[in-house]
């Protein structure tokens, strides 16, 4: 059963269970890329199926498709397909299974998306309730102008 | 398969994602961000402005926007460390929008100056001044070099030092590119009109007995090299490569190639090879090259084949492993002045805050000019934007306060590495020479100071 790790490795078979439950079925060197899955396999040699008890399946499932298809031109396009919760919850997740190419993805995708865009707009994208006064918000608007003379109105 | 009905990503889940992603990633989210989102960002809530008012998060994006060398040599002139902080020093160099001009006189007695002339090379390297050669009045070339110890503040008198070199040979209309500690020198002019096209490279040295001096060597470049020419455009793209265009070459053709220089590890090799790539600058000279950081080098101006003077911007980038010319289009039409833009014979210097400033040259009718132009890099295309993006809002005139200088062309400026200090040199002015000949023009020898003002 626990096949010598250098010449199979490639093309052995590792499941990981989503905390929904939901199974996926990867060639180890895929799963390498998550390195704590990577710690997982350090540890126990013989293990088959890897819990990861912090992801869905729905973002696992992305995880690894990036994973395989990572390029240049691949990773343009991925950022444009998912709302801001799907992207932070992915971020959380290449966090916990700790991808750093991922990592950074996701994070150029959040700050992108929030370019160009009133702190309405932000606060709206992010769900974050406004609890500044009135008068702390004035304040902080007119402390900041400077930043703004010359910048296009969208 | 088992369901399981949580949805936690771990015990504290509550509202917005946002709350619960790490700050390491935010502070990596926000150094993405341009600064307008993040003090949009630190409008949105009180969580959001307490990270974006760390110090140390002004810090990194000084850093970011301004260069480590820049932030390394402001924390060494500052003189209020209780009062000093990062987001107010951002703001302050964010909201320059003039200079200050300061004459930089020379001391009685014999110390010695240089001479007249245009067309020369100045550069600002190890701490030091540079000069070398240059036209003087009667056509003829200068082939001194000289030298001046700067170190960090800026002198209000200057000790130049003539070096008895005796190479390179005389020349004007040559380039000089600064490359780390060396300069890298390239063809140019001489007075029987003969175009150059030999490679030098230059270094400060110290020496026991003489001080600070300077030190020329021809480099060995094997058989190919770019046709002859001066009155070219150069500039570095890294720390091992120079790129050149146009210029004058034989039979007084202007020439609108483009070749680079790569610089072995020892610096005592190179090899040129041309990059023919369409579309690329029309010829063109008197024009300048300026690196602006990340590999890119911007073009501007210069007089065309058919002598008219240009005002087109041009930028060389690095695209998925090959080079390539991208024009900048804007509408003159619509920039205040923007009838004064065209220009040959100005200089083109990165400065504090990612801006290039543009001063002097001259016009389509030989007026010499004395007005400070600034190009705004941070607003200017990536790789992945389309080419064809036109910009409506990069280039701004600044005042200039202080010392006015004469106008001028075909002078030479470089700047220290804090950014805020520009030194021009010579060129040809308007010449008081002889009253009899008020059209009459002169050659120049003033060296004057332009400081980008900073409280610190």
């Amino acid at each position: 059963m626990a096949e010598e790790k250098s010449q199979a490795s490639s093309s052995k078979m590792l499941t990981l269970k989503a905390s929904d439950g939901v199974l996926f079925e990867v060639e180890l060197n895929i799963a390498k890329e998550m390195k704590t899955v990577q710690a997982y396999i350090d540890d126990c040699e013989d293990i088959e199926t890897i819990p990861i008890p912090n992801v869905l399946g729905k973002h696992l499932a992305i995880v690894i498709e990036y994973i395989k298809k990572t390029n240049e031109e691949y990773d343009a396009e991925f950022e444009k397909q998912w709302n801001m919760d799907d992207l932070q919850l992915l971020l959380l997740a290449a966090n916990y299974l700790n991808i750093s190419g991922l990592q950074e993805c996701l994070c150029k995708a959040i700050a992108k998306r929030i370019e160009n865009k009133s702190p309405e707009y932000v606060r709206k994208v992010f769900n974050i309730e406004n609890d500044h006064s009135p008068e702390e918000e004035a304040k902080l608007r007119k402390e900041y102008k400077w930043a703004f003379e010359g910048v296009d109105k969208d | 398969m088992e369901e399981t009905t949580s949805v936690s990503y771990n015990q504290n889940y509550s509202g917005s994602p946002i709350t619960n992603i790490p700050q390491d990633y935010i502070f990596t989210i926000i150094l993405l961000l341009p600064i307008d989102a993040i003090l949009s960002l630190s409008v949105t809530c009180k969580r959001f402005k307490a990270i974006t008012s760390s110090d140390t998060l002004w810090k990194s994006l000084c850093k970011r926007d301004l260069g480590s060398t820049c932030v390394d040599s402001l924390l060494k002139s500052c003189n209020n460390f209780n009062q000093f902080s990062w987001m107010k020093l951002y703001k302050q160099v964010y909201q320059i929008d003039s200079v200050c001009c300061h004459k930089l006189s020379y001391p009685h007695g014999d110390l010695d100056f240089p001479k007249a002339r245009a067309s020369h090379s100045l550069n600002f390297v190890s701490d030091c001044l540079v000069l070398f050669g240059g036209g003087c009045d009667g056509g003829r070339h200068l082939d001194d070099t000289w030298v001046a110890y700067i170190g960090n503040d800026f002198p209000r008198i200057l000790k130049w030092k003539t070096v008895h070199s005796g190479i390179p040979s005389g020349r004007f209309g040559h380039t000089c590119v600064e490359m780390g500690d060396l300069l890298v020198l390239f063809g140019g002019i001489n007075d029987h009109g003969n175009r150059q096209n030999d490679t030098w490279i230059g270094k400060v040295t110290h020496n026991e007995n003489k001080g600070i001096t300077f030190s020329w060597k021809m480099l060995d470049v094997g058989n190919i090299a770019p046709p002859p020419r001066g009155a070219h455009a150069a500039c570095c793209i890294d720390d091992k490569r120079m790129v050149i265009h146009g210029g004058i070459g034989l039979h007084g053709l202007r020439l609108g190639d483009t070749w680079i220089l790569e610089l072995s590890d020892s610096h005592c090799f190179g090899t040129w090879h041309e990059i023919a790539i369409h579309p690329s600058p029309p010829p063109r000279s008197g024009h300048t090259l300026t690196c602006i950081g990340r590999n890119r080098t911007i073009l501007f101006g210069g007089r065309g084949l058919g002598y008219e003077v240009l005002h087109d911007l041009w930028l060389l980038e690095s695209c998925q492993g090959y080079m390539r010319w991208i024009q900048v289009l804007y509408d003159l039409q619509n920039i205040p002045d923007g009838v004064s833009l065209p220009r040959v014979g100005h200089t083109a210097t990165m400065v504090l805050g990612g801006r290039l400033l543009i001063y002097g040259g001259e016009d389509s009718s030989r007026h010499r000019k004395n007005d400070f132009w600034i190009l705004d890099i941070s607003s200017f295309p990536s790789t992945t934007a389309s080419s064809k993006r036109v910009l409506t809002r990069i280039w701004k005139r600044w005042k200039s306060n202080g010392y006015e200088p004469k106008s001028r062309s075909f002078h030479r400026a470089c700047v220290d590495p804090s950014g805020r200090h520009l030194y021009v040199f010579g060129g040809m002015v308007d010449g008081l020479v002889q009253a009899v000949e008020p059209s009459g023009l002169g050659f120049d020898k003033e060296l004057f100071l332009v400081e980008l003002v900073l409280q610190l």
